[in-house]
């Protein structure tokens, strides 16, 4: 296979239940040996796209390829995509042993060789001595891993998930996130991933696709998605966004002097095309802002807004605002809460312009 | 470890003072269902003279029989059970066209007397049948265990198949995309992920049926001839020779199996069930099957249901038929054999009313004391309640007739003991209801009426009746069709005056008026059916939300 090919290729992939489109024309590259993460709201269809992929179910339309070749058609047990279930869906009726070795044993592999692979899944998933239980003698995160173990011991070059953390506690989950990675960067496999946390698509992804009602805003690192986002719901969705509308009233040199509320700020405009008089929405992070006392010393060029604080969280690390800037409201977050304690009354408010990321295309949407 | 058990007896008893209601209530059905359950099956079991039961080894008839109802047990039950798997697999599990004949085939052989389908195999292959004697023109011996066996199977694989039924419709087929998944072609993940999650239900289908092949009266009665079976042998000693004695020890012979296979369901079916209701991934559709199988399977059930359709079909044509083999002309003559009838059928109608009734209250008493009211003597309880259902209906009718012809309680030939066999004889359909009604509704709706201050009395009236109107009222329509079609249990018990409709069609059939049999069985279930759609028009019995 030729590397810079994409692994897996989905085109115009449309799909619906009855009358209810849950799949619409969706197109994705996933590239051989990445890490890819579909994001999404629960109902989005995240499921869904996985199981077209796997062969559970047809798409009306669209082709699916695996190395090249078109899948349409071919039955879900030739497809060599092991699946990783949301509820891992293992045999009750059968030990942890043959659980494993269950893929081997369809392949038909001699009894040594399929001993030999199990007992490595067994020992790299730390579920030594657990061979000849069954599954509802385990703990939730035995499950899980032996879920893992009977999905790789084939050695096939793809591994899918859905949701594989959600049924494990909030510790335990980051922990398992670092394993997943780390395996997967091991292995050299091209795991693709289904959740609807946004940390955990971000904090293990090479690229994310984030869905919405069946079809994909945006697809890219995450590095682009949480500060490059496309639209107003991939911004909202991955993290948390102050949104501020304003009107272009004039460019000068790369610059955008925009009028917004409450006041005009200056933003450059990174050579993208815009012309005087357009509405533009732009999105600015909590962390991107920061906030000091009324009256704490700012350096010009920064556009400095003073607000009045509504409310504020403890949230251990920071503190997180509300400030009410004239009619505008924004979430503002102190990195560094112990420096100062808690802010009360009136604050000042600096915007960094060049972390404030213009929606592209907001104007003719809003 | 005991003491701690006595104090929670004492916390018991004390919480029982609590509510003289519930304590009386609680004496009062211990009480009924221990003098009408256990001592009518202590009573025949004692009855007959020890050494009387050595007999059964001795006498080469009894022995016969014994095997006899051996063989077609395993037979029965092994055909009923492949048949309903089939069925229950079309139905549940592939996309084919006429899945309603399907259901309602299944259905037809449960609401109709027992004795139906021997019937309609008479008028169909009988010396005068239809098939052997217009199509063929044969001259066959029909009656014994070929005909037996055939009959029993349609009779009693809707009983299988509404098990199985149950199971292939909850299971995970979660896991079977995890099988194929894994590379497990269609074959392959039938046989080693579906069928074992499955063997369960299916071996309880295959008990149920078994429980009820067993215990098979009328059709073995009507085609058997001289292939005489546990029950049939104990009916003619009892009618034949008013040998109570001999009908006894038979009866017992058959109870000691019928009682094996009900605790080998209670307890090891019960228990060995994987199917878990994860309420997740609940709509998911089946992986296709291949279409080759498919059709296959859909030409099976379609032959079959077809089969059973023409087994009805025949009985309606007979009961307008002048003289069935002779003469093929339209009457209506048969009717006369109904209308002679009347105190009889009047008889079926209102003792299986009255019976379904009691049933289903003393089944919702015994449901709520049980699953409500943690008292040590609930397990007890429900397994008085559950009994009746392990006891052939000949042995629960003769147990009714040597217990009760007495004092201190002497009901021999009253409309009463009729009632009252037929009652605990459907007890625990009712109880059974009651109780997966009572699993179902959260114990916190109860604790809250207890907590605005409404004692048992009044939650069960408020709160539990109205939300249970469900199941109990399924309970009475099942009691009350199963009540007008039996035979087994009040064939020791009738008498002149308080003979009812099943007893009368079966003196029609053995008397060779096939016209007759046919017209008085499609009067009565048609009666059955119109008393059932009547109490649906009542306003109280219709659910709230349709309308
Ligand atoms: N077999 C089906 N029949 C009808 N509708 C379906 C079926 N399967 C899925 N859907 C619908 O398609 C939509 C997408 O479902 P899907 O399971 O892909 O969501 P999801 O993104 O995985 O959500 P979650 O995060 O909750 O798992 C949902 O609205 C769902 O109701
Ligand atoms: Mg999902």
């Amino acid at each position: 296979m030729n590397p810079s090919q994409a692994h897996i290729q989905i085109e115009h992939v449309s799909k619906s239940f009855g009358s209810f489109a849950a799949i619409r024309n969706v197109s994705l590259d996933i590239p051989a040996g990445s890490f890819t993460t579909l994001l999404g709201p629960s109902g989005c269809g995240k499921t869904t796209l996985m199981r077209l992929i796997a062969g559970f179910n047809e798409p009306d339309s669209g082709i699916i390829r695996i190395d090249g070749r078109p899948v349409n058609g071919l039955p879900a047990f030739k497809r060599q995509t092991p699946l990783v279930f949301q509820d891992y869906a293992l045999f009750p009726h059968m030990t942890v042993e043959e659980n494993i070795a269950y893929g081997l044993k369809l392949q038909k592999a001699s009894r040594n060789e399929s001993r030999r692979k199990v007992d490595d899944m067994l020992g790299m998933f730390g579920l030594d001595g657990l061979g000849s239980r069954l599954p509802k003698e385990l703990s939730g995160g035995q499950r899980q891993r032996v879920a893992f173990a009977r999905a790789l011991v084939t050695g096939q070059k793809i591994l899918m998930m859905d949701e594989p953390l959600s049924n494990l506690d909030a510790k335990m989950r980051v922990e398992v996130r670092q394993e997943l990675r780390e395996l997967q960067r091991r292995t050299g496999i091209t795991a693709v991933f289904v959740t609807h946390d946004q940390d955990e698509a971000l904090s293990m992804s090479d690229r994310i696709a984030v869905f919405e009602q069946g079809s994909i805003r945006q697809a890219g690192t995450p590095w682009e998605i949480y500060f490059k986002p496309n639209d107003a719901f991939v911004a909202s969705f991955v993290g948390t966004a102050n949104f501020i509308r304003g009107q272009i009233a004039e460019i000068k040199g790369g610059d955008l002097i925009v009028r917004c509320e409450p006041s005009v700020i200056r933003i450059p405009s990174h050579g993208r095309h815009y012309v005087v008089g357009e509405e533009i929405a732009m999105v600015l992070r909590p962390e991107c802002i920061s906030i000091g006392a009324d009256g704490e010393g700012g350096i010009e060029a920064v556009p400095c807004w003073s607000g009045e604080i509504q409310s504020s969280s403890f949230l251990g690390r920071m503190i997180r605002y509300e400030v009410r800037c004239g009619s505008a409201t924004f979430l503002v977050d102190d990195a560094d809460p112990s420096a100062r304690g808690f802010l009360q009354g009136s604050v000042t408010l600096r915007l960094d312009p060049e972390r404030i990321h213009v929606l592209p295309g907001s104007g003719r949407k809003e | 470890m005991s003491a701690s058990a006595l104090s929670d007896a004492w916390k018991q008893v004390k919480k029982v003072k609590q509510e003289p209601i519930l304590a009386a209530v609680l004496a009062a059905a211990l009480l009924i269902t221990g003098f009408f359950v256990l001592w009518p099956i202590a009573k025949v079991v004692s009855y007959p003279h020890p050494a009387d039961y050595a007999q059964l080894f001795t006498n080469s008839r009894w022995l016969q029989a014994a095997l006899n109802s051996l063989m077609m047990t395993v037979l029965s039950t092994f055909s009923c059970t492949a048949i309903a798997f089939l069925f229950a697999f079309t139905v549940a599990r592939l996309d084919v066209p006429l899945k309603g004949l399907f259901r309602f085939v299944t259905l037809l052989p449960i609401v109709s007397p027992p004795f139906i389908v021997a019937l309609s195999y008479i008028l169909l292959f009988g010396r005068q049948g239809l098939v052997t004697k217009q199509l063929l023109h044969f001259n066959v011996d029909i009656y014994g265990w070929h005909g037996l066996w055939l009959v029993q199977t349609i009779t009693f694989f809707p009983y299988a198949y509404a098990v199985i039924y149950g199971v292939l419709q909850s299971s995970a087929v979660h896991l079977e995309y995890a099988a194929h998944n894994l590379g497990a072609t269609r074959w392959q993940a039938f046989r080693h992920v579906f069928l074992p999650l499955c063997r369960p239900g299916i071996a309880g289908g295959a008990l149920i049926t078994a429980m009820n092949v067993l215990a098979d009266f009328g059709n073995p009665m009507i085609i058997g001839g001289n292939f005489t079976l546990l029950p049939t042998e104990a009916y003619m000693q009892m009618s034949g020779w008013f040998d109570l004695s001999s009908a006894a020890v038979l009866s017992t012979a058959l109870l000691l199996p019928a009682l094996g296979l009900f605790l080998v369901n209670r307890l090891w079916v019960g228990r060995s069930s994987y199917i878990t209701v994860t309420g997740r991934e609940s709509s998911l559709q089946a992986y296709p099957a291949a279409p080759g199988v498919k059709w296959t399977l859909f030409a099976c059930c379609l032959s079959i249901s077809l089969f059973i359709l023409a087994v009805y079909g025949v009985l309606v044509y007979g009961a307008f038929t002048k003289t069935w083999g002779y003469d093929w002309s339209f009457t209506l003559d048969n009717l006369n054999y109904v209308t002679a009838k009347q105190q009889e059928l009047y008889n079926s109608i209102r003792y299986a009313l009255l019976s379904s009734i009691g049933a289903a209250v003393l089944g919702l008493i015994l449901a709520y004391i049980v699953h409500r009211k943690r008292i040590g003597i609930n397990r007890l309880l429900d397994f008085l309640a559950i009994l009746p259902g392990a006891v052939p209906g000949v042995f629960l009718g003769l147990g009714f007739a040597l217990t009760f012809n007495q004092p201190p309680i002497q009901l021999s030939g009253t409309s009463a003991i009729m009632i009252l066999a037929l009652m605990f004889w459907n007890l625990p359909t009712c109880y059974s209801a009651c109780s997966a009604g009572f699993q179902q509704i959260g114990r916190s709706l109860e604790d809250a009426s207890h907590n605005l201050g409404a004692g048992s009395f009044r939650t069960l009236l408020g709160i539990l009746l109205p939300l249970l109107k469900g199941p109990f009222l399924s309970g009475i329509s099942v009691s009350f069709l199963r009540s007008v079609t039996c035979l087994s249990v009040i064939i020791f018990l009738y008498s002149a005056h308080t003979s009812v409709g099943t007893v009368s069609i079966l003196g029609l059939v053995q008397s060779g008026a096939w016209g007759g049999a046919s017209a008085f069985t499609v009067v009565l279930i048609s009666i059955a059916f119109a008393v059932l759609a009547l109490s649906r028009l009542i306003p109280f019995t219709q659910d709230r939300r349709k309308r």
